[in-house]
């Protein structure tokens, strides 16, 4: 396999006339009509096909789909929804499940039953609060997107000649796992839904008061975790779980600017270590007087980057500063930038070694025996791109070199994907492109205190608290608002 | 011979040195019989001493002003550490000296309650204080202070008396790896040689990407180095490859004569009347008989040149550190001349400053004549 991934020319390099082949191919899919990807022979695939045994071969059991097993039956759907051997096809999804007596989700809001607090055991209030929360996850995940697309999937995944290029069966198998565990997630809670209210229905019929008050108990704790499956649902991005670089740009204005830089790379270390993820400062570039004129660091740990990217662009402060012996008021800019860093190696792009320049940074004099220096700080330039990265804070000239190699990928990773607009645009902006004009947040300590989100125009007026690291509010009224929004685009 | 059995052959040194370092220690002194003990870094003490976090704290604040009192005033005297470089050393020392350095490395922990929180230390607070007096006042380098350095992925005991190892030198590790890696058997399960070794850099780097059949004898005159050089491979777990011998450059490998498949040295070559003129770090705290190279530098170099020739197998790789451009271009040519025929292959290497840094090349096959006068007189 490792042979293969060699062959996977760098995206950004050589073979242009590939990747757009294969670009096209993905999404020219998208457009036509399915029947003329699959012929009907394939459709009628029941069992386990060629390209399944092709797989096994090649991928070693590193696929994702390796749990997936390919059944698929026609016709009654609901007693397969909660096996785990049950395959996905479009035409299935399709299929509503409903209770006994034809009720669906969507048939429980219609109802428009009351919501009362959750304290009354009042199980038409309970269904409909979890509707409710089926509706918004869905519309978080996008669900009708999530499932054009796995159709799509699972149309790539039947062709016998899918793991010819493994690395893009890798990728395909991968994502249509992952939108496959999403989907069923929610069907499965759908499902479980509609059975409770079977129950219920039941135990009325028969008198049966301990049934009826179990599964009115059940459905209030399904009450709950739909609250939590709203929140895991802002993160369904397709990078949302990886971790992340944050990157902090100081504004015009001197060292005024460079003081707030750091405020906002503080606020973010602090958010950071209270979530209990790893902050390593990859590279910082210190003001001549105060602050920072540039600072990366690293977010190790689950969903970093999920959260984070809603933290990207610019961030004005309104102070009396500090700087100022006249003590005026003034206003300051940062920039921030987020950077997945992708946890599938397979997906990355290949860097050729001949078209990087590694250049010791800040080095002076003759160097060698000469010197005794614990800086080894290490910049690497992409010549192609031209995009660089460098790393100061490790012991080792080697590990500065390490870190700086894995900012870089991430960096052409990025520059990447945004060129296959597979993610979000502006969540992909690096510093460079960050408009100062797009302002995302603004922080005043005077002449009054509060801190403005200017996208929700979520505010608090505590700024020295979100000034500690505490902005998951701000973080998840943007996340939501920014995924629920568009009514008749999911 | 193994490690800790001097003999008296030692006091045989070779001649360049001899002539051209007169104000060498000698190192063979009826001290050499007995074996240094090398000290354990900071690192890996144990951690059983303890503070208060507000004590901790104290310190560290007593550490960044006295760090910060130095502005930029050495790196106007003779290009060392700034203020910058210092607050991130203290945070490393931190790190090395603390059971569990977060309170003290991150913003958090602010809280009041925190302050009274116990700490354990692998040295007691005097110490440490100590420590970074020393650091600031008398320069001496940090990685002494806490007796390691990180270099590559390694991380390597030092101590006063051994040369705290160059970034720059990595560069050599990565040479023999490319090497190594695109080599059929011959390189990879080979003899190598590391001539001063000093901690054991070279050797260890080397070791660790050889094969299985690989081996490497690593050599040193001074005999704090060879038991710090010895202690290293230890921890790496490398005793069985590595082989660490006291002696004089070539003198303790007569015995594989034209059987080494590699031969890596970074020796001594700082012109003698420079060392008192480095910065302090070096200059004040180094031992002087890793860095003096005679008048021009060149003496150990051009001595390891003309060994190279009878120690290397044909086709045997070798790879020198230098002083800079000077020194690369008068060691290429004493190849082409001096040695005329012996190498091919030979080129110049820079360094990830920009500096001409190394001089690599292969040991010339007989049956290739014709070729390498092509390649050496390129
Ligand atoms: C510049 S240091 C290099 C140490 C180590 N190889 C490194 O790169 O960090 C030179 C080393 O050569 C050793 N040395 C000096 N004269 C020597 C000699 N005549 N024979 C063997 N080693 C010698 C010194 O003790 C010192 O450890």
């Amino acid at each position: 396999m490792s042979s293969l991934l060699l062959k996977r020319s760098s995206l950004l390099s050589q073979n242009p006339s590939l990747r757009r082949h294969f670009v096209t191919y993905l999404f020219a899919s998208l457009s036509q009509p399915q029947s003329h990807h699959l012929p009907p022979s394939n459709r009628e695939l029941t069992v386990p096909g060629s390209g399944y045994g092709f797989l096994g071969k090649n991928n070693n059991g590193s696929s994702l789909i390796s749990s997936e097993t390919s059944i698929c039956l026609s016709g009654s759907f609901s007693g397969l929804i909660n096996s785990t051997n049950f395959r996905f096809f479009g035409s299935l999804a399709a299929v509503e499940p409903s209770t006994s007596d034809g009720l669906t989700v969507d048939g429980i809001i219609a109802h428009q039953w009351a919501i009362l607090d959750e304290s009354e055991g009042d199980w038409k209030s309970h269904a409909s609060a979890i509707a409710q929360s089926i509706h918004l996850i869905k519309k978080r995940l996008q669900w009708k997107k999530l499932i054009v697309r796995l159709e799509l999937l699972s149309l790539q995944i039947d062709k016998p000649d899918l793991w010819d290029d493994p690395v893009r069966a890798g990728k395909i198998s991968r994502e249509h796992g992952s939108l496959m565990g999403k989907m069923k997630e929610v069907k499965a809670f759908e499902q479980e839904l509609l059975e409770h209210i079977d129950m219920i229905k039941l135990a009325r019929a028969e008198n049966d008061a301990d049934l009826e008050s179990e599964s009115v108990k059940a459905l209030f704790e399904m009450r709950r975790s739909a609250k939590e499956k709203e929140l895991d649902a802002l993160l369904a991005g397709e990078h949302d779980s990886c971790s992340c670089f944050i990157e902090v740009q100081a504004g015009a204005g001197g060292t005024e600017s460079m003081d707030w830089a750091s405020m906002i790379m503080k606020m973010y270390k602090m958010w950071a270590q209270r979530h209990g993820y790893g902050v390593t400062i990859v590279d910082e570039m210190p003001g001549e007087m105060a602050g920072i004129k540039r600072a990366t660091i690293k977010v190790d740990g689950e969903y970093a980057f999920g959260y984070a990217k809603a933290e990207v662009g610019v961030h004005r402060l309104v102070r009396i500063s500090p700087f100022d012996s006249a003590k005026r008021r003034h206003t300051s800019f940062a920039a921030v930038a987020v950077i997945p860093i992708l946890g599938d190696t397979s997906t990355h792009v290949q860097i050729n070694e001949s078209d990087l320049r590694i250049e010791r940074f800040r080095a002076g004099g003759p160097g060698g025996q000469h010197a005794n220096t614990t800086e080894s700080a290490v910049r690497i330039t992409h010549i192609p791109t031209g995009i660089t990265a460098t790393c100061q804070n490790e012991r080792s000239q080697h590990q500065n070199k390490a870190s700086a190699m894995a900012v870089l990928q991430a960096r052409l990773d990025q520059l990447e994907m945004a060129r296959q607009a597979q993610m979000n645009a502006e969540h992909t902006q690096s510093l460079t492109e960050i408009s100062w004009g797009n302002q995302i947040r603004t922080y005043v300590l005077h002449p009054y205190r509060m801190v403005k989100d200017l996208r929700t125009n979520y505010e608090v007026s505590d700024p020295d608290s979100v000034l500690e690291g505490d902005i998951d509010s701000f973080v998840l009224t943007y996340l939501s608002a920014s995924l629920d929004k568009d009514e008749h685009d999911w | 011979m193994r490690l800790g059995f001097p003999r008296p052959s030692l006091s045989t040194f070779s001649p360049i040195l001899f002539h051209a370092n007169p104000g060498r220690p000698n190192t063979c002194s009826s001290k050499c019989l007995i074996q240094p003990k090398p000290q354990t870094p900071l690192f890996l003490r144990p951690p059983t001493h303890s503070v208060t976090l507000s004590e901790l704290r104290k310190w560290q604040n007593w550490a960044k002003t006295l760090a910060s009192s130095v502005g930029s005033n050495f790196i106007d005297a003779d290009n060392s550490p700034d203020t910058i470089l210092l607050h991130r050393e203290l945070n490393w020392l931190i790190e090395d000296a603390l059971e569990n350095p977060k309170p003290l490395l991150t913003q958090l922990g602010t809280d009041c309650n925190d302050e009274g929180m116990v700490m354990n230390l692998r040295a007691e607070l005097g110490d440490l204080y100590e420590l970074w007096k020393r650091r600031i006042e008398e320069r001496r380098p940090f990685q002494y202070v806490v007796g390691c350095e990180h270099w590559r992925d390694l991380v390597l005991s030092v101590e006063e008396g051994v040369l705290i190892p160059r970034p720059e030198t990595e560069l050599i590790v990565d040479l023999v790896t490319d090497l190594v890696k695109g080599d059929h058997g011959e390189l990879r399960e080979g003899l190598w040689a590391d001539l001063g070794t000093g901690s054991g850099a070279l050797a260890i780097g080397i070791g660790r990407v050889l094969g299985t059949c690989g081996r490497v004898i690593a050599t040193d005159l001074s005999p704090v180095a060879v038991a710090v050089a010895a202690y290293n491979v230890q921890r790496y777990n490398l005793q069985n490859k590595i082989e660490i011998k006291l002696g004089s450059w070539f003198e303790p490998l007569k015995d594989v004569k034209g059987q080494l498949v590699g031969l890596v040295s970074n020796p001594p070559y700082i012109p003698s009347d420079h060392i008192s003129g480095l910065q302090a770090e070096v200059a004040k705290h180094e031992p002087r008989l890793a860095l003096d190279g005679g008048a021009d530098g060149m003496d150990d170099l051009l001595h390891l040149c003309h060994g190279a020739t009878s120690m290397l197998k044909p086709g045997g790789f070798f790879a020198f550190e230098t002083n800079g451009e000077k020194q690369c271009k008068s060691l290429v040519h004493y190849m082409q001349n001096e040695s005329k025929g012996s190498f091919c292959d030979v080129s110049i290497v820079s360094d990830f400053a920009g500096k001409q840094r190394f001089v690599t090349g292969f040991k010339a096959r007989p049956f290739v004549n014709n070729l390498h006068t092509s390649c050496i007189s390129s």
